[in-house]
């Protein structure tokens, strides 16, 4: 099986690259360093920064980019447009609102989540109903939908944060995206959830595939699409408000990750859902590294690498597709 | 035997009466074509004998079952539905397409069995479709698509196969291909079939049974001679006509 072989290789991808993430960063922990403290010795500086810091950061970014690109692969075939993300669509904007709203007001880390989960679900339903309003079942207005709605929220979020900065890291961090604030606190709290939201979309991937077919078509296969529609919603929410709420808004994962891997794998969800779980954490401990590195000892927001790799890819998407109109 | 009873069905959407007591019986392995102007309500009527639509009163029974008292899944492995319209997917090929059709036979964590690729493989080649199945969905032509997803319908292994205009954008080559391979079906496997069709001299030609709907009701129903004549034509599509018979078929103009 090829696809197994192709499988296999990703895996041992993401251990190399993580290992070589566990290395970089504005402390260089050398690799001696890394497989004396796995023995249970080494320094001990080395040892507080690869445990208590570097570890959980890179757990978080592989999940977060497992996460994002699942759900991005869902909300694309489910909306039936290939630009769909939780990033465009305003999903993660909503969560980011909803995280920074319950942080000023103090209410906690698992608070913050479930705000986050409730401002997310808020906000896919606003969009998709907004999309639907006049002759809206085009890709555009949908898309339109989601970038208004996103705007708004942003603006609200700059807002909140203007009137309460004490409390809030900065607009940076929001609107960038940052993985420099995960400790295991955070990895607890919001990777159980992300991974649970992942695999219960996973759960539904047959389904997805006749959805994509149209709606009357995957009822007719004996698809209960509505019930099949609030799940992926609700999951999608879910896993986004996770990691929205620890590490701010990572945006293009969702979009590029699905379309990549559907280039080599193609279009089977049961094969590129976890395909593209794979490459998505791949790419984010990859972009994770690079923004540790690239202007050591400060750090570029991870956002804004992801959005120098999506931007692009965006417009390319939009170039090359036929359904977008 | 009637594959198909309808009795006494009423359907309504929201403030607007569409069909109104309609009564059918339809024998299995017989292949029907439902006529009539624009929005009689054609397609709501299918929709009604799939389940997927909840008729106000009256009932549906597929093979003495009453339809809405079966599951999603159990109706799907007895009825096959081809809607107007399909997305042109994914990328998906013709294969995984037809391969959809299995759906309603997989538990939530099976992928599919040698039974069901064999009746995927079987489906394919009773439609002439087989040496299509790694082209992309997307990128063959609308007589083969319409192919492509009767093969789909067949691979829910059917009793019932039910089509919302299955010709409607093809050019008369495919139409013909379309409509007489739904007739071999219903002949060689005994699959009762009905289709929403346009053109009356190709129904005329192909289907045994003509039902003629005219504002959700039925005006006529039986054989192309009986349902096909200058004054119910006149009556539901309000234009004259000559009804030419030549070899004892019905052929308006």
């Amino acid at each position: 099986m090829k696809k197994t072989a192709a499988f296999a290789l990703l895996v041992i991808l993401l251990i190399i690259l993580t290992a070589a993430a566990l290395v970089v960063g504005s402390v260089k922990i050398p690799l001696e360093e890394i497989i004396s403290i796995a023995r249970g010795g080494g320094d001990a500086t080395y040892r507080r920064v690869l445990l208590g810091i570097r570890i959980p950061r890179i757990i978080q970014a592989a999940v977060t980019g497992m996460g994002l690109s699942v759900s991005g692969a869902f909300l694309q075939g489910l909306l039936g447009n290939p630009l769909a993300d939780p990033y465009i669509l305003g999903i993660s904007s909503g969560a980011a609102l909803g995280a920074a709203v319950s942080i000023v007001l103090g209410l906690g880390m698992l608070g913050t989540q479930a705000m986050a989960f409730a401002a997310a679900l808020a906000t896919i339903y606003l969009v998709v109903s907004l999309s639907r309003i006049g002759h809206g079942t085009g890709g555009a207005t949908l898309l339109l939908s989601g970038i208004a709605v996103s705007t708004f929220l942003s603006a609200i979020l700059s807002f909140v944060m203007l009137r309460s900065h004490q409390k809030l890291s900065g607009i940076v961090f929001w609107m960038m995206g940052d993985f420099s604030l995960i400790s295991w606190n955070e990895v607890i709290v919001s990777s159980p959830a992300i991974i649970v939201g992942t695999l219960l979309m996973y759960l539904y991937s047959k389904e997805l595939n006749a959805i994509i077919m149209g709606r009357e078509t995957a009822e007719h296969l004996g698809v209960n699409t509505q019930r099949v529609f609030g799940i992926i919603l609700a999951c999608g929410s879910l896993v986004t408000a996770a990691a929205v709420a620890v590490s701010g808004i990572v945006g293009f994962v969702g979009l590029m990750v699905p379309h990549i891997t559907r280039m080599f794998v193609g279009p089977d969800n049961r094969v590129l859902v976890p395909f593209s779980a794979l490459t998505g954490a791949i790419f984010l401990v990859f972009a994770d590294a690079l923004s540790r590195t690239l202007i050591q000892p400060a750090e570029i927001p991870i956002g804004i690498i992801t959005a120098l790799f999506g931007g692009p890819f965006f417009l390319y998407i939009l170039r090359t597709s036929k359904t977008i109109k | 035997m009637e594959a198909v009873k309808i009795s006494g069905l009423c359907f309504d959407y929201p403030g607007k009466p569409v069909l109104r007591d309609i009564n059918l019986a339809l024998t299995a392995g017989s292949f029907t074509a439902v006529l009539g102007p624009n929005g009689c309500g054609k397609t709501t009527l299918l929709k009604n004998i799939s389940g997927y639509l909840k008729p106000v009163s009256g009932q549906v029974t597929v093979l003495g079952t009453p339809i809405q008292k079966l599951t999603q899944k159990e109706r799907a492995k007895m009825i096959g539905y081809i809607p107007q319209n399909t997305s042109p997917g994914f990328g998906f090929t013709c294969l995984d397409v037809v391969g959809m059709g299995r759906l309603p036979y997989l538990g939530r964590f099976q992928w599919e069995t040698r039974e069901d690729r064999a009746a995927v493989k079987e489906a394919m080649e009773l439609t002439g479709t087989w040496d299509l199945r790694d082209r992309l969905f997307g990128h063959i032509s609308g007589g083969e698509m319409q192919r492509v997803l009767i093969a789909r319908a067949l691979a829910q292994q059917p009793k019932v196969l039910l089509m919302d205009e299955p010709v409607s954008h093809l050019d008369i080559r495919y139409q013909v291909e379309i409509v007489s391979l739904v007739k071999r079906l219903c002949d060689q496997m005994g699959i009762t079939a009905v289709a929403v069709l346009h053109d009356i001299n190709l129904a005329s030609r192909y289907c045994g049974e003509m039902v003629l709907v005219k504002e959700g009701r039925v005006v006529s129903i039986g054989n192309a001679p009986e349902v096909i004549t200058g004054e119910n034509i006149k009556n539901v599509f309000d234009i004259e006509v000559d009804i030419i018979m030549p070899h004892r078929l019905v052929i308006p103009h």
